[in-house]
């Protein structure tokens, strides 16, 4: 990892960003501690079990404060000004929409359509409020980030993963009624897998350019200072990875069937009644490619989306997480939090946060200083964005 | 106040450009005062201080959109302190391990209690509050999808042992202040998952044509299953399995936040598992008190029992995976029952 020094010395080899030398750069660093972390979610998961889980809205505060005072970019924290009581409405609305949506799957077929194409018709305007209302409260250096991508935007960028979960709320309440089953193998059952089928076959070649897509309403929008981000990956990268991970966990498949082969025929030759005892090394087996699997998707997708998303002119970013350490930190992580019956789960958390955070290196190419908020933003900032500011919707995103 | 106050050096924020500009504070008069680049006086209230914590930079946010930032934390702690502003309760717990080890045993107890008492009792009233519409219609879809999923074939047994299986099931059914057995419905079906009898919310109650050949048509140990079957619906079992996995997964989440759905799962899974299990307790309890009002034997839910058992190719799944008791328990219980009351057919 380069350091600041060796780039301020190495001016022509700064890589991608070779009209700019970097006046500095340096890995995000990530300070907070797994035993604090431990301290204060459990005082506060108490607070939240004794108010039924209306204290849910400080307490997340408490953690995203402490999170990001502790994430150093340049030296200086990052910090969260998202107030409990405007969040706690964002909560409530929450619930009620989840509430509502999981009502309506246990009373009919068309009731749980009808919740999903109306949950599916706000979805964007939701996730636009709520990218809002986490920027427009993150700050660093005392200038708040914002964020500007339209209603309009949102609804575009998540159109390719709409089209197919409303062609299968359709398809569903269309499909043969569950009061007249078809007969197997009749015309209508094949009819009806066939559609299923498409259905299937449209999400996965449409996942990479949604996924794309949102990424890039998200991450091309941001507003900080005077400068609006930009989003540099293309659509064509999001297939290549989403070709990758396919066919890792085709990999992962074929391995865990052979495991399971070797495991049924070791077992049969041997006449042992191993009963549950046999099933253990499946499992891990599964286990073990269920973490690589995961592992890969996340690193490759976090190295792809930072390292493509700069202020121009201001900040590049560069993400070098490699799937071996999340491999094993994970591994590690699932090991101690079965061990210790959950509590280990604050350390799981920071420690997950540290590696994922530690990896990235922000190149400044102008001096931090520099950056201004006009006095007309920043009015606006304390004005606040109407609706992320009312309901304060969080959806972590 | 404290007038002779201690001084600090900290960085201040203007809210409008990213340059840091060094600051002198000190608390007086119940004001914040600040020298240096900037001179600034602020009435205490107005200030949000950072929260003690041991690691991290302490942000104190100020009106209009300032701040003051100190990465010394240690120093800023000690310097709060000795200017006399207090801090919430929660920040002491939070630092201090003894009431940690508190917190801990609380959360502990609390999750004990909620997932013990608190969400069968919340399930219940829920369950009990559902209009019987809601309940049928949802027995049906579940009725239909295991048609749908070819878990169940149509019946082979003659109209003739159906008639006299459903006639002995209306007598079972009566009792002191039940529903009439006009709300109940009594279904046959041959299956693929063996001799098995299922009640549905609602009152539809499923018996398979393998039971029935099982217990060799004894009508008394089918009437023993049913009453069984009834507990399920009468203490509403099928709504209030919704109503307590919902409430189970959202407590889980809850308490681990934005949690891997993986390990969210097993203790969620394990913990729906208990809850069946008490439920089929709960059914047992309630078969018993109907085969007494009708003056039958416990030894007929013993028979039937032994016959599912020997069935039962292995009965070697470990009791936490499990979603009955084991049977050899459910035998125990109801020859006990049999010998305390003596057999009175």
């Amino acid at each position: 990892m380069s350091t600041s020094s060796e780039l301020l010395r190495e001016p022509a080899v700064s890589g991608r960003t070779s009209q700019h030398t970097p006046r500095a750069s340096s890995p995000i660093r990530f300070t907070a501690s797994g035993s604090e972390y431990f301290r204060i979610w459990i005082v506060n998961l108490v607070l939240v079990v004794l108010t039924l889980g209306l204290y849910a809205p400080w307490a997340r505060v408490r953690k995203l404060r402490y999170f990001y005072g502790n994430t150093l970019v340049l030296g200086s924290p990052l910090d969260f000004h998202g107030r409990p009581w405007t969040m706690l409405r964002g909560y409530l609305l929450g619930g009620l929409l989840l509430l509502a949506y999981s009502g309506a799957g246990q009373i009919s077929v068309g009731a749980a359509t009808v919740s999903a194409l109306l949950l599916a018709a706000v979805w964007p305007a939701l996730a636009r409020a709520s990218l809002q209302f986490r920027l427009s409260n993150t700050s660093w250096r005392g200038l708040r980030f914002r964020f500007e991508g339209s209603t309009k935007d949102s609804y575009l960028a998540w159109l390719p993963l709409a089209l197919p979960f409303v062609l299968f709320s359709v398809m569903q309440a269309l499909g043969p009624h569950s009061d007249h089953p078809p007969a197997p193998g009749s015309y209508e059952e094949k009819q009806f897998f066939a559609v299923m089928g498409f259905a299937f076959l449209a999400v996965s070649l449409l996942f990479p350019w949604g996924h794309w897509s949102l990424k890039r309403y998200q991450l091309g929008h941001m507003r900080f200072g005077e400068r609006r981000s930009e989003f540099l990956a293309r659509v064509g990268h999001f297939y290549s990875l989403a070709m990758q991970t396919g066919a890792l966990a085709v990999g992962c498949i074929v391995l865990v069937f052979a495991a399971v082969l070797i495991l049924v025929f070791t077992i049969k030759f041997q006449k042992d009644e191993l009963g549950m005892l046999g099933l253990l090394p499946i499992a891990a087996i599964y286990f073990a490619a269920l973490v690589a699997f995961n592992a890969f998707g996340t690193v490759r997708l976090q190295n792809l989306v930072w390292s493509n998303t700069r202020l121009p002119g201001a900040i590049a970013l560069r993400s070098e997480l490699r799937v071996r350490s999340l491999v094993w930190l994970t591994a590690r992580n699932i090991l101690l939090m079965a061990l210790t019956l959950g509590l280990y789960w604050p350390f799981a958390v920071v420690a997950r946060a540290r590696l994922r955070l530690q990896s990235i290196t922000v190149d400044a190419l102008i001096d931090v200083d520099d950056f201004t908020s006009s006095a007309q933003l920043a009015s606006h900032d304390a004005a606040g964005d109407a609706v992320g500011e009312l309901i304060g919707i969080d959806m972590g995103l | 106040m404290h007038d002779t106050a201690v001084v600090i050096e900290a960085d201040y924020f203007d809210g409008m450009q990213a340059r840091a500009q060094p600051v002198r504070l000190r608390v007086a008069d119940g004001f914040l005062c600040m020298e240096g680049s900037v001179t600034k006086r602020l009435p205490l209230r107005e200030v949000q201080w950072a929260e003690r914590t041991r690691h991290g930079v302490r942000i104190t946010v100020l009106p209009g959109g300032a701040s003051l930032q100190c990465g010394r934390g240690g120093e800023w702690d000690a310097w709060v302190r000795a200017s006399g502003v207090g801090e919430s309760a929660v920040v002491r717990a939070q630092q201090s391990w003894r009431a940690v080890c508190v917190a801990m045993l609380a959360a502990l107890a609390l999750g004990a209690v909620a997932y013990a008492c608190g969400m069968p009792w919340v399930a219940r009233a829920l369950a009990e509050r559902m209009p019987p519409s809601v309940e049928r219609q949802l027995g049906e879809r579940v009725a239909a999808a295991l048609v749908k999923e070819r878990w169940f074939s149509p019946t082979a047994l003659s109209e003739q042992k159906q008639e006299s299986i459903r006639h002995a099931f209306e007598v079972i059914a009566q009792c002191d202040g039940c529903d009439p057995a006009s709300s109940l419905q009594l279904r046959f079906h041959k299956s693929h998952i063996g001799p098995n009898a299922l009640a549905l919310p609602g009152g539809v109650v499923i018996v398979t044509d393998e039971l029935v050949e099982l217990l060799d048509s004894r009508e008394d140990a089918i009437q023993a299953v049913l009453a069984h079957e009834l507990g399920h619906v009468r203490l509403r079992h099928g709504l209030r399995t919704v109503a307590q996995s919902t409430l189970l997964a959202g407590g889980i989440g809850l308490v681990f936040g934005d949690f891997s759905s993986l390990m969210a799962a097993a203790p969620a899974m394990l913990g729906q598992l208990a809850y069946s299990r008490e439920f089929e307790r709960e059914a047992d309890a309630y078969a018993l008190e109907l085969i007494r009002a009708h003056r039958l034997s416990a030894q007929s839910m013993v028979f039937a029992l032994q016959r599912l058992q020997r069935s039962e190719h292995d009965d070697t799944q470990p009791a936490a995976l499990s979603t009955h008791p084991a049977t050899a328990e459910r035998i125990h219980f109801f020859e006990e029952a049999a010998q305390l009351t003596g057999s009175p057919r």
